[in-house]
């Protein structure tokens, strides 16, 4: 890749910044071209294609911060000035002079992604083919399923990341992703399924993933769900699906070992060091994992991504952290600080979120359990990381009764403390499947992630059924 | 730059005389100041915006957009050649027509509002809440303005503009291991309540430390505004959608003139309130604006339309397009009223006596969208005993249906609050079944 000839401009700016007497200062831009496709029962309803230009100037005053962004890059220069201008006047007010970012290496590279398929060649019609075979897949021999939604977007970047410490990174991602929604009836009865599947891996890789597969198993989880009931309420024993492990480990221990979340009051803050669970518990952030939705080579301050240790045999071990908050806490960056676009400013976030492999089978806990439920399929989740309460939707569950599986449930909700499912995990198998994919929100910005883990089981918690 | 672009869609739409064409324009400006700890902490200001083409061939629309509109001709080539494969059929656009004259969407005084200000704003609120409370804690919040400009041209002889501000500012506020969040909005900077956010914030925090469980048990249950609109967001909104009304995906499809909630109930949509956050002359699709009673005494009137799920039903479109530049029209509603004829009161917990408050849940975006069924957990709510505050309430859920739950209303409050697109008060449910 030819070095982007932005880099003069770039790197006046940001010497001119720190002349003016700015301590530190970074440029991000983003240039792409996307393309968006919404299916619905076998018609391509909404084609949409266009540029988004963005950039954005982030400029650090003594202890304060000045942000600027917009869309018109030959406006870089008033863009710096207006965010300098803006970190004097926080300055003014707040004399904040205690933020030091972390010492980090200067990274001067130019990031080469290889795609076989390169998007440029990648035709509408390739695109559309995509969906015929999903609606296939979903609908073919299925006269319940009512209606099948895909939806379909790639994005083609040139983005560059420069500091005023000399770093400068350049690289061109390319982005796809897909999803299905099916949505199956029976007289009055009406239920839906989700299935996705996005990566950094390129076109080629959006054709292995099979979308005819990914709907019919969606499709056919639907039908099945037309046979299922609400679960009873109240506390049981509960086995989780490495789909509700990933959810669980990103929303309640993820969200709160996030250096900002802990720093504005989370339940873990000052853990640091100490018992959260049992020995065999571990949980793991590692951006650097290729064929996940997280994945990232250097994080939105130019940090190189790296395998961070959050939970390690059930003590805490770190937080994850930006420049800024590893600075505050006297450790390196973790490599966690990622902007939504340049539009954004850089906050501390997950990417690949993962439990490690305990040591049981799936058989074993089950033949452990009495009375209690299986619960899979993500249907997302919530924490407030102060008061350690959160709560995750899962798809479908399975009743259990004297260690075997029986009738089918739905709609499970399970809220419950994050310190205290963390302490009541009883087992961990060894089947690790990091498949989660999804965005993650925080402040306004959503960002790829993946989530998952093996199956784990907890003593008890709240299930929150109709039946 | 907004009479350049007018005078070149005016000549593509020329050039292209067989293609109708469509071109929204949009266009904000706006400036944020961040709290973090106790203090503003970060302050930004951006400025960004783009235009979208949609394109009409052969009774298929398809859209391409750009930010430069100096790449206005290619644009409207790419949104040809989308529409050429869509299959999304739209065989015309909304016509010329005039549009109402909704007051109250702009206020100078917040369209003059940058960073620096808002800095100021948030050490004021900072400082707000610490005088209630030494040991409280600002542990995140904002203040944010905005200035939007939009503007929508067509093949039709559409051609309209409309700008609007507005203000919005949310805290969190710690207190131990208990938090409390309130989040406001206004357009008008003068009506713009900071001490609401406050006090709510503040008061959520302090009583809500040492919460206790309940157990399992049905009990009379009052929601607050917010915790009405995130139910609402996931279960009422996508039932009311024409277009997922049309593709089987909601479980009102064939209850037009049914009776679907009490009679004293009714739900009306409404863009021309003034100072309406969600207020406007035009919407997505250059339709104009206006009231729809959706549930009128009980009574299913009208589904929510934009103007291609209308011209599929052989309708007219209620006028609720929305979307911006970079994509189609989707369904939305504008300011949605939840109105209760039944019993209203001052104080609702005097009037409750036994019972429990909501005024927060967690995970309403787990709800299941087509039968309204939800099932969430309970993040803050009080105990209500002897018509007062009894104590906080922890690891507790709810689970319902929103028809249900709705069926169940016995009273309203008098605080009639505008939370994202719900305007409707505290409303109290008898029998609510509560999980611990």
């Amino acid at each position: 890749m030819e070095r982007n000839e932005n880099e003069s401009k770039f790197r006046k700016t940001l010497d001119s910044l720190i002349e003016e007497g700015a301590r530190y200062a970074d440029i991000r831009s983003s240039d792409s071209s996307v393309c968006s496709m919404m299916h619905k029962n076998g018609k391509l309803e909404d084609v949409s294609t266009g540029d988004v230009l963005s950039i954005g100037v982030r400029v650090l005053y003594k202890g304060s911060w000045g942000f600027v962004s917009g869309n018109d890059i030959s406006r870089l220069g008033n863009l710096a000035r207006d965010a300098l201008k803006i970190a004097r006047s926080m300055h003014d007010l707040n004399g904040d002079e205690t933020v030091s970012l972390s010492k980090e290496d200067t990274i001067d590279k130019d990031l080469a992604y290889k795609y076989r398929c390169d998007l440029d060649s990648v035709s509408i019609d390739d695109r559309i083919r995509l969906m015929e075979a999903g609606y296939k897949g979903a609908s073919e021999g299925r006269p319940e399923i009512g209606s099948v939604s895909q939806r379909y977007q790639d994005a083609r970047s040139e983005v560059t990341f420069a500091n005023s410490e000399g770093s400068y990174i350049t690289s061109s991602p390319q982005y796809c992703c897909y999803s299905v929604l099916c949505n199956s009836r029976r007289g009055e009865r009406a239920e839906a399924s989700y299935d996705n599947h996005a990566s950094f891996l390129g076109f080629d890789d959006m054709v292995k993933a099979d979308t005819g597969k990914l709907a019919a198993g969606a499709a056919q989880r639907a039908l099945d769900l037309l046979d299922a009931k609400s679960p009873p309420s109240g506390k049981m024993p509960v086995i989780l699906h490495p789909s509700i492990v990933g959810l669980f480990v990103h929303e309640a221990v993820g969200h709160a070992s996030e250096a900002d979340s802990a720093e504005r009051g989370s339940i873990l803050r000052g853990m640091i060091g100490k018992r959260l669970g049992p020995d065999f518990l571990d949980i793991i952030d590692d951006p650097s994992i290729s064929g996940k939705h997280g994945f990232f080579r250097y994080d939105s301050e130019g940090v190189k991504a790296q395998k961070t240790q959050i939970i390690k045999d059930g003590m805490f071990r770190s937080y994850m952290h930006s420049r800024e908050t590893a600075g505050r806490m006297g450790v390196r960056s973790t490599g966690n600080a990622r902007a939504q676009s340049p539009l954004h400013q850089p906050i501390v976030r997950m990417s690949n979120t993962y439990l490690g492999n305990g040591d049981h089978s799936l058989d074993e806990m089950f033949c452990d359990t009495k009375d209690g439920i299986y619960m899979k399929g993500s249907k997302g989740g919530q924490v407030n990381t102060v008061d350690g309460t959160f709560t995750f939707g899962a798809e479908m569950g399975y009743m259990i009764k004297d260690g075997k599986k029986r009738r089918l449930v739905k709609d499970c909700s399970i809220s419950g403390h994050i310190l205290d499912v963390l302490k009541n995990v009883e087992a961990v198998s060894d089947d690790l499947d990091i498949d989660g994919t999804g965005f993650c929100g925080k402040d306004g910005q959503a960002v790829p992630v993946s989530d998952g883990g093996p199956h784990m089981k907890v003593k008890e918690m709240v299930v929150g059924g109709k039946g | 730059m907004i009479d350049e672009i007018i005078a070149s869609a005016d000549d593509q739409i020329r050039k292209n005389k067989d293609v109708p064409l469509e071109f929204f324009f949009e266009d904000e400006s706006l400036s944020v100041a961040n709290i973090q700890n106790g203090k503003p902490y970060s302050a930004e200001r951006s400025v960004a915006g783009g235009i979208g083409v949609k394109a009409i061939v052969g009774g298929y629309a398809g859209l391409s957009f750009a930010m430069d509109p100096a790449d206005l001709e290619k644009t409207v080539k790419r949104a040809i050649s989308n529409a050429r494969h869509s299959r999304l059929e739209q065989e015309t656009l909304p016509g010329k027509t005039s549009y109402p004259d909704v007051k109250g969407l702009n206020d100078k005084n917040i369209g003059s509002l940058g960073p620096d200000d808002l800095i100021g704003m948030c050490a004021d609120l900072c400082g707000r809440i610490k005088s209630i409370d030494k040991r409280l804690n600002v542990s995140e919040g904002s203040f944010e303005s905005s200035k939007t400009e939009s503007m929508i041209i067509n093949s039709e002889g559409v051609s309209s503009r409309c700008s609007g501000t507005e203000i919005s500012a949310g805290a969190e506020a710690v207190f131990g291991n208990s938090s409390g969040m309130h989040f406001n909005a206004s357009r008008s900077l003068g009506k713009f309540d900071i001490q609401s956010i406050v006090d709510k914030a503040s008061m959520l925090a302090i009583e809500g430390a040492a919460p206790k469980t309940i157990g399992t048990g049905s009990m009379t249950t009052l929601m607050v505004p917010e915790v009405m609109e995130q139910i609402f967001s996931y279960t009422f909104l996508p039932a009311i959608n024409a277009d997922r009304v049309q593709k089987g995906q909601s479980s009102l499809a064939g209850k037009l003139g049914d009776k679907i909630l009490p009679e004293d109930m009714s739900i009306t949509d409404d863009p021309l309130i003034d100072s309406g956050l969600n207020s406007g002359p035009f919407d997505r699709d250059g339709v104009s604006c206006r009231k729809t009673k959706i549930v009128e005494e009980g009574v299913l009137g009208t589904y929510l339309y934009n103007h291609a799920a209308a011209c599929k039903d052989g309708v007219e479109s209620t006028g609720n397009g929305v979307g911006g530049y970079s994509s189609m029209s989707r369904i939305g509603p504008t300011n949605l009223s939840v109105s209760y004829s039944g019993k209203g009161c001052q104080d609702p917990v005097s009037e409750v006596g036994d019972g429990l408050i909501i005024y927060d849940v967690l995970g309403a975006h787990t709800a299941n969208p087509i039968t309204g069924d939800f099932s969430l957990a309970v993040s803050k709510a009080f105990r209500i005993k002897d018509g007062s505050i009894a104590y906080p309430v922890k690891n507790s859920m709810i689970a319902g249906n929103i028809f249900d739950l709705l069926g169940k209303v016995c009273l309203a409050g008098k605080d009639v609050t505008q939370t994202g697109c719900l305007v409707s008060p505290t409303l109290g449910f008898s029998d609510q079944k509560i999980i611990g």
